[in-house]
């Protein structure tokens, strides 16, 4: 084999390699992201655009991917970084991103009340949170999505007592009915 | 003892239970028309700025070489295309897009976002004086050589009206300019700072 065929074959080798392993990250973080989308964007297509440029942006980064500790703290990052740069442009072109109410549905396997009920609690949830910054909303979607600290601090870039203390305060906040505190993420 | 309930875990579960459709994977060849598509907005993007800019510099730079302009006039057009020289270099090296960090920790883009905003915000509330001056001088200067042309018969009320006129009006753009870039400086600066006020 000539060196310029063998390079063309590792070349190869290397994209069909990544490509399997963006396939496997899609495939074990898809829901996450897709809840991730469904809060964030209401509209359909525009839901769709974002799930777009999220998998774009985590496909581009792929070959970084040995670098990491958690596989999921990573994709969730990039996901969450692709939906706050969404944001941004929507609040520049003022269009309103997930700021409105979003239509929560829970899966089947629990009873018609009680989903009626999570669904209800979700979005109270939802509703307050978006009136938090957007670190503090990802600090909580984070949590939500079962992620611990140090895969928070990970995702964020916060140190991981930062994350305790911000999310401690958030959760506080959160549950009750108190008015929004002027700094709740502090 | 009954032991009381998390209400943030029962959330947990109930915001991990929402059915979700599986998310197909994208083809390569599509993954890669989506990443060509955004870098082509974001040199369009950018191109927009520089296509403004060629079209100043084909129309005052055509008049550079016309030999009935007088020396004023021709002052007033080179001042002209200096000063679009000097505005696209300054927009190329302070108003480009860059692309956001995302494979990075969120605090580092949220930190990209801030920074551009208040890159944003400067070139706006320095626009008066990159922007604004240089072109206004050049076109000052012009004005005055056109007047020349016409006033060697001196002019009546009604063109004298007429120069008033034109010349209110190119001072409420500018004036209009300048302040609308000022009123979006300060939208930009107040949204760094909320964004700023997150990451602290």
């Amino acid at each position: 084999m000539t060196l310029p065929s063998a390079l063309a074959v590792a070349v190869d080798d290397a994209r069909e390699g990544a490509d399997a392993r963006f396939a496997g990250l899609i495939e074990r973080h898809g829901p996450a992201i897709s809840r991730l989308c469904s809060y964030r964007e209401r509209n359909e297509q525009a839901r769709l655009d974002l799930r777009q440029d999220i998998l774009v942006a985590i496909w581009e980064a792929v070959p970084r991917l040995a670098e990491v500790r958690s596989e999921r703290a990573w994709v969730l990052r990039i996901a969450h970084n692709v939906a706050a740069t969404h944001v941004e442009r929507a609040a520049r072109g003022k269009r309103a991103a997930g700021i409105e109410h979003t239509e929560v549905e829970i899966a089947d396997p629990i009873s018609a009340e009680k989903r009626a009920e999570d669904r209800l609690r979700l979005e109270a949830l939802f509703g307050r949170l978006r009136t938090l910054d957007l670190l503090s909303q990802q600090l909580v979607l984070l949590h939500l999505e079962g992620l611990d600290g140090a895969e928070i601090a990970e995702a964020t870039g916060l140190t991981a007592t930062n994350v305790t203390t911000r999310l401690s305060r958030i959760r506080k906040w959160l549950v009750t009915n108190e008015d929004a505190p002027k700094e709740p993420g502090r | 003892m009954t032991e009381e309930k998390d209400p943030f875990a029962e959330l947990q579960s109930a915001y991990q239970a929402q059915p979700v459709a599986a998310v197909p994977v994208p083809s390569r060849e599509e993954l890669e028309a989506r990443a060509k598509k955004f870098a082509r907005q974001v040199w369009w993007r950018n191109a927009r700025e520089w296509i403004a800019c060629v079209f100043v510099l084909f129309f005052f730079g055509r008049q550079l070489i016309d030999p009935s302009a007088t020396r004023l006039g021709f002052i007033g057009n080179l001042v002209i295309v200096i000063a679009t020289l000097f505005v696209g270099g300054y927009l190329y090296a302070r108003g480009r897009t860059r692309r956001a960090p995302l494979a990075g920790p969120t605090t580092e883009l949220l930190e990209h976002h801030a920074s551009d905003l208040e890159r944003q915000a400067r070139l706006l509330r320095m626009a008066p004086f990159w922007y604004f001056a240089p072109l206004g001088v050049g076109l000052a200067i012009s004005i005055v050589d056109t007047l020349r042309k016409f006033s060697s018969d001196g002019f009546d009320s009604a063109e004298r009206r007429w120069i008033a006129m034109m010349a209110a009006l190119v001072l409420l753009v500018f004036v209009g300019g300048i302040w609308m870039n000022l009123r979006g400086a300060k939208k930009l600066a107040r949204d760094a700072a909320k964004v700023r006020e997150g990451l602290s």
